[in-house]
């Protein structure tokens, strides 16, 4: 058979690498671990780079600083900022990952990991739990179960309604609908609310918030789900590829676009309905970073899924780098959206062709 | 290796469109599908490919059940092109042909560089490797459709279903497809493909099979079921089909005639 135009080992193996792609995910990389950095000593309480530096020294000699100021950044640094920020690393991540999935297998690049109605059912579950005065645990709970719960009652629907076919765009009428169903609800309990102390509450957690969830219990937790939903996603992540070529042609290359499909959701779903319900509603993040990273290193999830993993980080993290030093505390949710809508429309303007 | 259909009857759940099919395509050869739109064309195909369950009968490739068959098997067997889409994401032509490897590797795994070794080889055997780096969606409808076929060959398949391969494209094309899909049976390929032009049944010089209606299906050689009368009959319109001699060729002449 022909040989490459080229011949010699070193220059074919160049042939089949894509450089773009990697150096986009070492800038990425890069680009994480500095936002990380800033973002430790940024906040109301600024901490400069130099006292950072002996703080983490002095933790990691186990001592604790005797002077009250240190002592006072010290705590600050390592009680509330660092949890904090791998919370929102993490969730940045976790959002970008599934909306990159979504769009994926709705074939849709407007899709975000929203569509199936996981934040809403999300919300209706915080609603409730704030109404009956439960615990944060329980809140949390109820937001996780009743996001996964709108999900599940999605693909069942679907399933009956499109019975051996599989059909995406039932499943996205579905979700529509189900997602409809729980804003309803959601407003109902809005409406029945206590106006002086349970509305603002619940407004307060719909906006999304990493304020009230960051500790180090949160992101034990986080980082446990983030590895068992994220791992199957990404080493799926060439087979998704294929789905968007349909579900004739993915089982004709010998696929089973309907498996994969299930594997996808569930696993999107994991990972939102946890941000969700440790988090409350953030939005945009899913949508924008996919197509920024797409707009780097192109279509091939290989490339894809690690830049929007580690640019849904680094953006989660200046995001929050404002919400928490603005005074006032902003909802970091209202922050994406106002970021993120502009960009986006950027976007288009910038990437018509790359995109569509 | 052959495809066999036995007694088959298709359709969707329980709406039956034909019945009692029985045809036996084989490798080396170049078999077309014709028939007036809704006759149920397109379900035999999808049912030859696997993606409908008969609703009776038999379909086999190479003796074996489709319906015992997973999809990774039957794509090793049977490669699909399709009638070219827009895609919603621009992957670069080398990842679109790499995808048709598939089959032959894990569920967790991404092509290897042998995989993309052979997508290069594929694409210096179709002409096409300027396309390489391209993205798919900037492509034209007769490049896309060359890039398809690569993508099924991908598949090493004993048999390439073409899904009327040569709608949408310019005369130039149209004439590189189906050189193209001659070529590939005569180095052993069974190509099976659709189209509404008998005149490509023709020039294929292979079988057809013209499905008249819902009852009557002719299978044969071109020039013995293409004729002036079946396809006057099938179609419900007067149309001419013959050889003519033309500068020392033979050429088919096969068209309707208005008014």
């Amino acid at each position: 058979m022909a040989k490459p135009a080229d011949g010699g080992n070193l220059k074919s193996d160049r042939r089949y690498s894509n450089t773009r792609g990697a150096v986009a995910i070492t800038a990425w990389a890069g680009v994480l671990l500095v936002a990380l950095v800033v973002s430790l000593t940024m906040g109301r309480y600024g901490i400069p780079v130099g006292t950072l530096g002996t703080l983490l020294r002095l933790r990691a000699s186990g001592a604790v600083p005797t002077d009250t100021a240190l002592l006072q950044a010290y705590n600050i640094l390592f009680l509330v900022r660092i949890p904090r920020l791998f919370l929102s690393a993490l969730t940045g991540a976790a959002l970008a990952l599934s909306g990159a999935a979504y769009q994926n297998i709705f074939r849709n690049p407007m899709v975000s990991p929203d569509i199936l109605g996981v934040t809403t059912g999300a919300g209706v579950g915080a609603a409730v739990g704030i109404l009956i005065s439960a615990s944060t645990f329980f809140i949390h709970v109820f937001a996780f179960g009743l996001g996964l719960g709108a999900v599940l009652l999605v693909m069942l629907v679907a399933r009956l309604v499109s019975k051996d076919r599989a059909n995406t765009v039932v499943l996205v009428l579905t979700g529509m609908v189900v997602n409809a169903l729980f804003q309803a609800v959601l407003s109902f309990t809005k409406y029945v609310a206590d106006t002086s102390t349970k509305l603002p509450e619940i407004t307060f957690w719909l906006m999304g918030s990493f304020a009230k969830s960051g500790n180090y219990a949160n992101v034990r937790l986080l980082a446990v789900v983030f590895v068992v939903g994220a791992l199957p996603l990404y080493l799926l992540r060439w087979r998704i590829n294929i789905l968007s070529f349909g579900d004739e042609e993915s089982r004709a290359m010998g696929l089973n676009p309907r498996q994969i499909r299930t594997v996808v959701i569930l696993c999107s779903t994991l990972l939102t309905a946890t941000c969700a319900s440790l988090c409350g509603s953030i939005q945009w993040v899913g949508l924008i970073i996919p197509h920024i990273a797409r707009l780097m290193v192109g279509a091939n999830n290989k490339y894809l899924f690690p830049v929007s993993i580690l640019g849904g980080g680094a953006f989660m993290l200046v995001v929050d780098d404002f919400a928490r030093t603005i005074p006032g505390e902003l909802p970091v949710g209202v922050l994406t959206a106002f970021v993120g809508a502009p960009l986006f429309i950027y976007m288009l303007f910038r990437g018509k062709k790359e995109l569509f | 290796m052959e495809i066999c259909l036995r007694d088959v009857t298709i359709g969707y759940g329980r709406a039956v469109i034909l019945r009692g099919l029985d045809m036996t395509i084989r490798t080396g050869e170049v078999f077309c599908l014709l028939g007036p739109n809704g006759v149920g064309k397109t379900t035999l195909f999808k049912t030859m490919l696997n993606l409908l369950k008969p609703l009776g009968g038999s379909v086999t490739v190479d003796g074996r059940d489709t319906r015992t068959l997973t999809n990774r098997e039957f794509a090793r067997m049977v490669g699909y092109v399709p009638q070219s889409q827009q895609l919603p994401f621009a992957y670069s032509v080398l990842d679109v042909i790499v995808m048709g490897r598939s089959s032959y590797s894990g569920m967790f795994t991404s092509p290897t560089r042998r995989d993309y070794e052979y997508g290069d080889e594929l694409l210096e055997r179709l002409n096409i490797s300027k396309l390489r780096d391209k993205l798919y969606t900037q492509l034209s409808g007769g490049e896309r459709q060359m890039v398809l076929i690569a993508r099924a060959l991908a598949q090493e398949p004993q048999f390439l279903m073409m899904d009327e391969p040569t709608s949408n494209l310019d005369f130039g094309y149209q004439s590189i497809v189906l050189k193209y899909a001659i070529s590939l049976a005569q180095r052993g390929l069974g190509v099976i493909m659709t189209t509404h032009n008998p005149v490509h049944a023709f020039q294929c010089n292979g079988r057809v099979a013209l499905i008249m209606d819902d009852e009557h299906i002719e299978i044969g050689p071109a020039e013995a079921v293409l004729t002036a009368r079946n396809l006057s009959e099938t179609y419900r319109i007067p149309i001419v089909s013959e050889m003519v001699e033309l500068g020392g060729r033979r050429l088919p002449l096969c068209q309707p005639v208005l008014g």
